[in-house]
């Protein structure tokens, strides 16, 4: 994180976030063994260390469809940018629920058989050529992997050892996981249960978060194919200086190259790469606090005139020259040289 | 995100909403399958009685 960033000033509950994760795990997980226990009819009622290890998978499962609504329903409203902030406190809480469910199955599902309890769970049940009697636990120790991986990469350590694209590409296995974990549930227990409501909450879980991904997906699609109006000369046209709101910004897209995110600090305008050396996240979403542009998704900072982050940090990304020309202004689609200072426009008339 | 990472999201989102598409409904099928062949073995078993 940036120095100086004041924690306060973007996610002012970001304290309690934990503390609410936290209770969230534990109201749904006792829901769960209230509702199971108590409340199934007589002959179905299943062992507490079953309805246990059944809640812990379900509360994973609904963990991970939360923290995969949070990215699109960022992209789509800026309401939601302060959840991304802790977003992998949440991955890390759904691996660990996902591997005492997946330890608890081993122990009591596997671990009074002579077999070595890891075969046992993979190979007790050969039916991989069957839609119904499919060794689902197979899909469940897959994604789990997956998500041991992503737990323990997550920290910034890691996104810095592997560079942020490589980061992200294994980060976006995740998706897979989900999918997996998706068929893990159709297959395993929306098979064994009577009531078709394991299908319905995951069936409308997994299409939810389908339709905000694809929807996202297509906005910013159509983001990138409507370009700035570009002069030949590589100016592109932003609009009136003070439609930008004030610490605020406006994206363009150049017909090349990443977005450019066009700053207004009261009378001066600044232009910057919409891009976060983090792990690439929209900076012209976010605001200048404190002179410093500030990442929305985790707080880097960046000082508009020359990209670099305050110091003692290193990261430094590209700067754009502007104009302010019969009242519009205009950024031009080729950033300075690396670390240069590019004075600000500055809107005429106004109050510094 | 940068345009690389916007693209590989956008090539990876329709495949995977065939994936999801095509495991629920054969999970499903099956599943309705088993359950009707359940309904009719306990017609049949009723019937014998
Ligand atoms: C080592 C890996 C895993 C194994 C061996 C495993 C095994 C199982 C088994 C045997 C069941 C059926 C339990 C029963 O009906 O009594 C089950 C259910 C389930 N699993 Fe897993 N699983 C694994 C990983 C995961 C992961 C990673 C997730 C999600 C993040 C997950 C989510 C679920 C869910 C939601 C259920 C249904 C629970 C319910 O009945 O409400 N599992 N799993
Ligand atoms: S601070 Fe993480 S992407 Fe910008």
């Amino acid at each position: 994180m940036a120095h100086g960033y004041k924690i306060i000033q973007w996610t002012p509950f970001k304290k309690s976030y934990d503390a609410a994760l936290l209770l969230g795990v534990l109201v749904f997980i006792s829901a769960y063994l209230v509702g199971a226990l108590a409340f199934a009819p007589q002959g179905e009622r299943a062992l507490p260390i079953q309805v246990a290890l059944r809640a812990l998978g379900a509360c994973a499962f609904s963990l991970l469809t939360l923290i995969l609504l949070i990215g699109p329903l960022a992209r789509l409203s800026p309401r939601f940018l302060p959840l991304l902030y802790n977003r992998r406190h949440l991955g890390v809480t759904c691996f660990l629920l996902a591997l005492i469910h997946g330890a608890l199955v081993l122990l009591w599902y596997h671990g009074f058989s002579d077999l070595n309890p890891f075969v046992s769970l993979l190979a007790s049940n050969p039916s991989y050529d069957s839609i119904q009697g499919f060794p689902f636990e197979s899909l469940g120790v897959i994604a789990l992997l997956i998500l041991f991986v992503m737990a323990a990469t997550s920290h910034d350590f890691w996104n810095n050892v592997l560079g942020p694209n490589m980061w992200k590409a294994l980060h976006m296995l995740v998706y897979w996981a989900y999918a997996l974990i998706v068929a893990h549930v159709m297959l395993g227990a929306v098979q064994g249960e009577k009531s078709p409501l394991h299908a319905i909450v995951v069936g409308a879980s997994a299409a939810l978060i389908a339709l905000l991904h694809v929807v996202a997906g297509w906005r910013e699609t159509r983001r990138d194919t409507k370009l700035a109006d570009a002069k030949n000369d590589g100016w592109l046209r932003v609009g009136p200086p003070n439609d930008i709101p004030n610490s605020r910004a406006h994206i363009v897209t150049p017909p090349e190259g990443e977005r450019i995110a066009v700053f207004r600090d009261g009378a001066r305008i600044y232009a910057i790469s919409n891009v976060c050396r983090h792990q690439g996240g929209p900076l012209g979403e976010g605001r200048i606090i404190d002179g410093c542009v500030t990442c929305p998704w985790h707080g880097f900072q960046y000082r508009p005139q020359d990209g670099k982050a305050p110091a003692p940090f290193t990261e430094r990304i590209a700067v754009y020259r502007t104009r302010i020309e019969d009242g519009v202004v205009f950024v031009h689609s080729d950033p300075a040289p690396s670390g240069e200072e590019v004075a600000p426009s500055v809107i005429a008339g106004a109050q510094q | 995100m940068n345009r690389a990472q916007r693209r590989a999201h956008a090539r990876l989102w329709p495949i995977l909403v065939l994936v999801l598409l095509s495991v629920s409904a054969a999970a499903l099928v099956a599943k309705a399958r088993i359950d009707s062949a359940a309904i009719e073995a306990v017609a049949v078993l009723a019937g014998d009685e």
